[in-house]
């Protein structure tokens, strides 16, 4: 370590400035990438609403959740796993104490978290179930045909939190100070690549549908 | 200085081979070494000679002194120090003035290339008036007689790695012993203070096998700096059961849960606690209900609040978010302007085309 | 404080849930030491300081292993007590200074544990004052 004298230095700066810097331009990023695609609004619809907009909004938002039956005939892989993915990752990210005290003293939220074995299981079926997509990626025709760098890139800064917070949490990495270094850095990467990447979509899927929702909403569509 | 073996004085003081024996197994215990090394240990202190040790005290507080005088004599660590010949400690000794100078002199010349230099307390370098001792001034005093010692053990943090004195702003410009000493070999053993019998640990290692044990990265004795505090923790089942105390007097502070929530440190924090305890094996910090400060190690004063988890960052991020949020917001509000400037120019733009626009016959 | 004194100050003393787990493993290591000691003759010492406890379960190991039929003291450089437990071959080992403050705790798995036999520095030393005192003029 060229610039750190020792592991509690690097530590110290992950905590620190380089925590400072990661949660600026990722608070800024989604802003700028919200803001631009909100401000640009959508053309007046002249036509007489039959329906609600925020009820079809609100509705799409919980609908589109429940798989499609003809999607996963299709893709039957990728849902599976995407679900299985997701909630162990929020699981992990929402239930492991540290975080909970990280989140409690940046937003001020607290709620009851969950027994460190479990949260270690849900990280293991993440992490597996992160390896089985960049698996199905690289092999799958279709996949790998539409696959583009920035899809590797996305995965990668997914990828790198976990694998690093499970290697801190079981302290396979000495000395410690280091490990969880690691781990609070491949957070803040992610962090800063996520408002310029597909990463967004956290945040845009509900834009969107919202926006089809609330569409189908004023035409009166029940679905 | 005498040149009698450590076997031979206690042989002097009438104590038997069987009290010998027993030295060496209190010894052995206290150097962390397993019981099967007690035939090897008492082999050693058979031919083991006194060595002269040189305690400098800088910017400290004699915590250290004091921790290590504690232990009461005549503890094992008492005798450890019946056994070496401590030349200079100008806190313990009688001599004062231009006489305790003298006896520091005496002892470099005696056994120059042979003496343990013992540090206690951190080297001002902003400006050598801020600690002197006789007139002068740490960083002389250091280079002067670290240039003969076989080597240099910096006690407590303070000589480890600055502690106290080069907590933010240090305005002393303290630094360590181990950032100057670039020469001799240098065991850290750190704390604040250290356990005494870690003290004497090291001290006796370097007596009984004359040499100094192995390091970690931080140039800490891996027999006592080796696991963290979490590691050997007996409220560990409590973390990995996911059982925390949240405040000091709630219910799972009384039932001994795991102080993680509150702040404590050990996870981080490589130091013998848990094992060697304090105060004659009565207690220690975490038995007594409150974290692991994280003591023994680089920079504690500055690695956050005591009563914060460690997985809180600490910084001014609150402040940054803040500024961050007005940034955001004027840069989308700008980038959406843009973007709505756009989708009014390509409208402007935009030319109605009729089927005849298309005709084949068309004139160019 | 009104002048209450010490005794009157109730002190409720209680039992701590919490255990290392290293209680089975010492238990282990003592059972296959003994093993060792029977087929091959192979002593083996624990040093109970070198480990974390809990307050409390200390005693519970030792009142697991119980008191057998030997105890011995010693009285060099202060006390030091050997308890065989309940279990033959499995002896408490117990040190303090002369300030009774404890130095050293380890289990020994052994017929007797080294140091309480006499020592043959010592028993030179012993028969070299016989020859002076027996040599000497004055004899008892």
């Amino acid at each position: 370590m060229e610039f750190f004298s020792n592991a509690n230095d690097f530590l110290m700066w992950t905590k620190g400035s380089a925590f400072t810097i990661a949660v600026s331009i990722f608070i800024v990023g989604v802003l700028v990438r919200l803001l631009e695609i909100l401000l640009l609004g959508r053309k007046t619809d002249y036509s007489e609403p039959r329906g609600t907009e925020w009820k079809g909004g609100l509705k799409n938002i919980i609908s589109r959740s429940v798989v499609d039956k003809g999607t996963f005939k299709r893709a039957p892989f990728v849902i599976v796993v995407g679900y299985i993915w997701h909630i162990a990752f929020l699981v992990v990210l929402l239930f492991f104490v540290p975080h909970i005290e990280l989140i409690k003293a940046i937003l001020g939220l607290q709620w009851p978290g969950l027994a460190t074995p479990l949260v270690d299981a849900f990280a293991v079926v993440a992490i597996v179930s992160m390896l089985a997509m960049l698996w199905h990626r690289m092999t799958h025709p279709v996949m790998k045909f539409l696959t583009t760098y920035e899809d590797y890139l996305v995965w990668l800064v997914t990828f790198l939190p976990l694998i690093t917070g499970y290697i801190a949490f079981h302290r396979m990495i000495a000395p410690y100070p280091l490990a969880l270094g690691l781990h609070i850095l491949s957070v803040e990467i992610l962090l800063i690549v996520f408002p310029f990447s597909k990463l967004m979509h956290a945040f845009t899927l509900f834009i969107a549908r919202w926006y089809t929702g609330a569409m189908m909403g004023r035409k009166g569509i029940e679905s | 200085m005498t040149k009698q073996t450590l076997y031979e004085m206690l042989q002097q003081q009438g104590i038997s081979r069987r009290g010998f024996l027993k030295y060496c197994t209190a010894l052995t215990s206290l150097m962390a070494l397993p019981p099967a090394m007690i035939p090897t240990v008492a082999k050693a202190l058979e031919s083991a000679k006194r060595p002269s040790v040189i305690w400098l005290s800088f910017q400290e507080c004699t915590g250290c002194t004091e921790s290590l005088t504690r232990s009461h004599s005549p503890t094992i660590e008492g005798l450890i120090f019946d056994h070496i010949s401590l030349d200079y400690h100008h806190t313990l000794q009688a001599a004062s003035g231009e006489a305790a100078e003298h006896a520091r002199e005496q002892a470099m010349k005696d056994n120059y290339g042979k003496y343990l230099v013992v540090v206690d307390g951190s080297i001002p370098l902003a400006d050598p008036g801020y600690s002197t001792i006789a007139g002068i001034s740490n960083l002389d005093m250091l280079n002067e007689t670290v240039a003969g010692a076989a080597a240099v053990i910096a006690v407590g943090t303070c000589a480890a790695y600055g502690g106290l004195p080069h907590a933010d702003p240090n305005p002393t410009g303290a630094v360590s012993a181990s950032s100057l000493i670039k020469d001799k070999p240098v065991i850290n053993v750190p704390g604040c203070p250290p356990i005494p019998t870690v003290i004497s640990g090291v001290l006796a290692h370097y007596l009984t096998f004359g040499s100094i044990p192995e390091l970690d990265d931080l140039g800490r004795p891996k027999v006592f700096y080796g696991q963290s505090i979490h590691d050997r923790c007996y409220r560990r089942p409590f973390y990995d059961k996911g059982l925390f105390a949240e405040t000091f007097d709630d219910e799972g502070a009384k039932k001994g849960w795991c102080l993680y929530r509150l702040g404590c440190k050990g996870p981080m924090t490589y130091n013998a606690c848990a094992t060697l305890k304090w105060n004659q094996q009565t207690s220690w910090p975490v038995e007594s209900g409150h974290g692991c400060l994280g003591c023994s190690e680089p920079n504690f004063w500055d690695a956050g609040s005591f009563y914060q988890a460690l997985s809180i960052p600490d910084g001014d991020y609150a402040k940054a978010a803040g500024y961050a949020v007005a940034a955001g917001v004027v840069l989308g509000a700008a980038a959406g302007y843009a973007n709505q400037k756009i989708k009014a120019e390509s409208a402007a733009e935009h030319t109605e085309v009729s089927v005849d626009d298309f005709s084949l016959n068309k004139k160019q | 404080m009104n002048g209450e004194s010490l005794a009157g100050i109730k002190v409720q003393v209680e039992t701590p849930e919490y255990e290392t787990g290293n209680l089975l493993s010492i238990i282990s290591e003592i059972q296959y030491a003994l093993q060792q000691l029977l087929e091959h003759k192979k002593v083996h010492s624990i040093d109970l300081r070198a480990m974390p406890w809990s307050s409390g379960e200390e005693q519970k190991l030792a009142s697991y292993l119980g008191k057998g039929e030997v105890f011995i003291e010693l009285n060099t450089l202060g006390k030091s007590t050997f308890i065989e437990t309940q279990f033959s071959g499995v002896w408490l080992v117990n040190h303090y200074n002369q300030e009774d403050e404890q130095i050293a705790k380890l289990i020994e798995i052994t017929y007797l544990p080294e140091i309480v036999f006499s020592q043959k520095e010592d028993i030179k030393n012993s028969l070299e004052r016989l020859q002076t005192a027996l040599s000497d003029d004055k004899q008892p």
